[in-house]
């Protein structure tokens, strides 16, 4: 599957959104300066993931963890991103926890009209049986 | 400060497709990407406050301000090739024939230059 140039680049409007969002308000950027901080982010994903397939390697794993991210985030000397990202690890667990419940909430509800009816007669399971 | 939501401003999909186009990319788990996808959020966000912290006066964060960050920092010397210094073809000149000058010194035994 041969994918397009594009996509192995960060859009650039949402390179450009957290970079004014960095900036004070009344700062702006050079055209240039956008398109090599683009480019450096990129550039920080493939370096990023080579150091962390590295390290699953190293540990046997065939699959990238997010332990290893953050192993190899130290690796590369980003220190300063481990705590918040540690931080962002727990919020996105007990978020994904709850998208979980949610969801069979959602499917409990909705597939419950034959078990309503047999929640309404628990007892006679023979009785109503179909034929 | 990077945001802490459970918000991304990269699309965790185009993560992932970068991601995989790096040369024998293993099996990547839901929560590796997302993680990148975050990391590089604060990437992006603290090259840009840094370089423009750094920068000359101004309000305009320039490419020089990224080069001359990129250039101090020794956690950064995977963008050298990256975000470079630029110079000018005659400053390039300079150096080049410093480099020849000093070479010739340092060979030449009793001769001196002309």
């Amino acid at each position: 599957m041969v994918e397009k140039i594009e996509d192995l680049n960060i859009p650039i409007a949402n390179v450009a959104r957290i970079i004014k969002d960095s900036l004070p308000s009344n700062a702006s950027v050079s055209k240039e300066a956008r398109q090599a901080i683009a480019r450096a982010a990129s550039v920080f994903i493939i370096f990023l993931t080579s150091t962390s397939t590295a390290i699953a390697r190293n540990g046997n794993h065939k699959t990238i963890s997010g332990q290893n991210i953050l192993d190899a985030l130290e690796q590369m000397e980003f220190e300063g991103f481990l705590d918040p990202l540690k931080e962002f690890m727990k919020i996105n667990k007990e978020h994904m926890k709850e998208k979980k419940a949610a969801k069979i909430n959602t499917l409990a509800n909705n597939s419950a009209t034959e078990p309503a009816a047999e929640e309404a007669i628990p007892e006679e399971s023979n009785a109503t049986a179909a034929e | 400060m990077p945001s802490l939501i459970a918000d991304f401003q990269i699309p965790p999909s185009r993560i992932r497709t970068i991601m995989k186009s790096t040369e024998d990319a293993a099996n990547i788990s839901q929560e590796a990407i997302f993680l990148v996808a975050k990391a590089t959020e604060m990437f992006i966000n603290d090259l840009t406050e840094k370089s423009f912290d750094k920068g000359k006066k101004g309000n305009t964060l320039k490419y020089e301000d990224l080069a001359e960050y990129v250039n101090d920092e020794n956690n950064l010397e995977f963008l050298l090739q990256i975000i470079p210094k630029k110079m000018s073809v005659k400053e390039y000149l300079e150096m080049a024939t410093k480099d020849e000058r000093e070479s010739d010194e340092s060979t030449s035994e009793s001769e001196d230059d002309k």
